[in-house]
């Protein structure tokens, strides 16, 4: 064709393409690597298969959370979920306890769990969709409400009878893996792929990106802002399984610090607060990270202040490598 | 007159103060004891710090922010003044105005972290309330410091002229430098900005000061709440602001100020703030057992909440779909 050469030549600019795929997760990654530098040099005895394994496994169930809360992220509008405390606790108390035909079923247990979590995230969705309550305000009172609940259901004493499937998901497979860390990495590949490459995952990502043009093109912006709260409760509620299965034990108290960390996790892993742009392989990563840090923390004997002081600043100063917004003058 | 009452249910506080009103006549009813004057002094003065942090979280709302981190640094602040009080010689008012100055330098760093490095709002005050949080725990890991001179205490418990108490005077402090403000011309600017940073920022306004300023004075109510704390608990409490943040999100979303930030006004944040507090008093006086305490202070919020959300709502739409007048030509 002769057209094609008298087509201008467009204005790129060179940036190596690899760079512009990792470009997201730089933070997270060099925090994995300077942390792990860090504590092989300084910490006897901290780099050894064991203790890298148990990091994986506690960071396994805090992932899991951040990679709802991506999901509610990623679908825009400011959204956020802070009743992911609370929803764990319901999935630990419902999962582990149920009995199909006298036995115990692990599969029929997340899954039940899993639908609940997701009947607490379509209230959470429909009221911030609908009733334009700001999601911040909506889920914290969601929280409050759901664990005020589980107070009065339980007496404030819970009990939970382990099943022997969960607790097995301990068990070492290979390396550092447990069952239950690549049970997660599985899960994350799987909502990676579903986000990339299916229908589904690019719809979620159109609308978050601008809900007014993704409504104008035809998309079911409602079904899509909704279902990404009940996604989040659901995965939340799975975590709480998982939770049970790690801890062996359930507090209410023990859960109130997971939506922050979840959302400081997400942030790590370079997905944007605007919407529309994210992955959950960098939720993962700052999932470990958040683990990472603390572990470290933890072995040089430091106490739960200067902990909770170092964590704030590290995530500051994240925030101000990746998540600034644009300039006033344009 | 029709005139007036009609601003006044357009009026955005009004759902606030009609909540409160309700929750005060229970109250009257259910406690004939409740309607004195000294029950009035004591549910003022244990709501104030709860208040001052509505104010802050006011400010910042009101230029489209958000600001999370002001309950730690209320408990930042407790913690110092105690601390001082207690292993220092340094004269009262001296270590009242150290608490000031840190409390204006704690909003100025969220301020200049949200104004001119414009990293988004909330993540910004979540990683500070970390910071501040864990700085509180760091100097005294437990409740302590029992060195509060007399003369605060008392001056907090006092009632002047017999009808004024302290605690109107601390609220007065950050209410007053407000409504001053709010009567100069510059109080557009406030709102403009948290209408449309952008259109502000072309029509001239000084959007970088505006947010500084309004974060700035959210640390300073932190800091007069702080120092309204320590007269009432007598010691320092590393965590006892830690639940005034979202408290006061939520008082101010019942008060009516838009998410989006440029509507609404401090009184309907003020009541909301008085709803919350309102409701602890009557679950107590109702004589509610401990287990369901929580799901019935979570269950009154979440009812008030979606109240106040659906008059803002029906408001809305009548002001976006006004009623066609019928005429008749015949």
């Amino acid at each position: 064709m002769t057209d094609q050469s008298v087509q201008p030549k467009k204005f790129q600019l060179r940036v190596n393409p690899a760079y512009q795929r990792v470009k997201d997760y730089l933070p997270a990654i060099s925090c994995i690597v300077l942390l792990g530098v860090f504590s092989a040099v300084l910490i006897d005895g901290f780099m050894n298969i064991n203790n890298i394994g148990a990091i994986l496994l506690q960071a396994s169930v805090l992932a899991v959370v951040a990679m709802g809360a991506t999901i509610v992220v990623i679908a825009g509008d400011n959204g956020l979920d802070l009743s992911t405390g609370a929803v764990i606790i319901v999935g630990a108390m419902i999962g582990p306890n149920l009995r199909v035909g006298g036995r115990e079923s692990l599969l029929a247990g997340f899954l039940l769990a899993m639908i609940i979590g997701a009947m607490i995230g379509c209230v959470n969705g429909l009221c911030v969709y609908y009733l334009k309550v700001p999601s911040l305000v909506m889920t914290m009172a969601m929280q409050g409400f759901v664990s005020g609940f589980c107070i009065f259901l339980t007496r404030s004493q819970l009990t939970v009878k382990i099943p022997k499937a969960l607790a097995s998901m301990n068990q070492v497979v290979f390396g550092p893996f447990r069952r239950m860390t690549l049970l997660v990495i599985a899960l994350m590949v799987v909502l990676q792929l579903l986000l990339n490459r299916s229908k589904i995952g690019q719809l979620l990502l159109l609308t978050g990106n601008n809900r007014e043009a993704a409504r104008l093109n035809g998309i079911p912006v409602p079904a899509i802002a909704v279902g990404a709260f009940a996604a989040c409760s659901a995965l939340a509620a799975a975590a709480g399984m998982l939770l049970v299965g790690y801890s062996g034990l359930v507090h209410i108290d023990m859960t109130k610090d997971y939506p922050m960390q979840a959302m400081a996790a997400v942030i790590i892993g370079g997905t944007k607060t605007s919407g529309g742009v994210g992955s959950f392989v960098g939720s993962v990563m700052g999932a470990i990270v958040l683990i990472l840090l603390n572990s470290i923390l933890l072995a040089f004997n430091m106490p739960a202040g200067a902990r909770t002081f170092i964590q704030g600043m590290v995530l500051l100063v994240i925030l101000l490598i990746n998540n600034r917004s644009a300039k006033l003058r344009q | 007159m029709l005139a007036t009452i009609k601003k006044l249910l357009k009026w955005t506080s009004l759902p606030a103060i009609v909540l409160f009103v309700l929750l005060l006549v229970y109250n009257a009813v259910i406690n004939p004891g409740f309607m004195k004057q000294s029950t009035f002094y004591t549910f003022l003065l244990t709501s104030t710090p709860t208040l001052c942090v509505v104010m802050g979280v006011f400010a910042s709302k009101i230029v489209g922010g958000i600001d999370i981190s002001l309950g730690s640094l209320l408990s930042l602040i407790n913690v110092t003044l105690a601390w001082m009080f207690t292993n220092t010689d340094l004269p009262t008012a001296l270590v009242l105005a150290i608490g000031v100055l840190m409390g204006m330098t704690g909003g100025l760093i969220n301020g200049i972290s949200i104004g001119v490095l414009r990293v988004n709002p909330l993540l910004a005050t979540f990683a500070s309330s970390s910071v501040y949080g864990g700085l509180a725990l760091w100097i005294m890991p437990n409740p302590g410091g029992f060195g509060v001179p007399q003369s605060l205490i008392r001056f907090t418990n006092r009632i002047h002229f017999g009808f004024i108490p302290s605690a109107l005077i601390y609220l007065m402090i950050p209410l007053a430098l407000w409504l001053i403000y709010a009567l100069s011309v510059r109080v557009v600017a406030v709102y403009g900005i948290g209408g449309n940073e952008q259109c502000a920022y072309i029509s001239g306004m000084p959007v970088m000061r505006i947010k500084m300023l309004a974060h700035i004075f959210g640390g300073l109510c932190a800091a007069v709440g702080a120092i309204a704390v320590t007269g009432l608990i007598a010691s320092g409490d590393p965590t006892i602001g830690n639940e005034f943040s979202l408290k006061a999100v939520t008082a101010v979303v019942i008060g009516g100020v838009a998410l989006s930030g440029g509507e609404g006004d401090i009184w309907g944040a003020l009541f909301g703030g008085l709803f919350l507090t309102m409701i602890l008093i009557t679950i107590v006086s109702s004589k509610v057992p401990t287990f369901a305490q929580n799901f019935a202070n979570a269950t009154i919020l979440f009812v008030g909440l979606l109240l106040a959300v659906l008059i803002k709502l029906v408001s809305e739409y009548k002001r976006t779909h006004p009623r066609k007048e019928v005429k008749n030509y015949d």
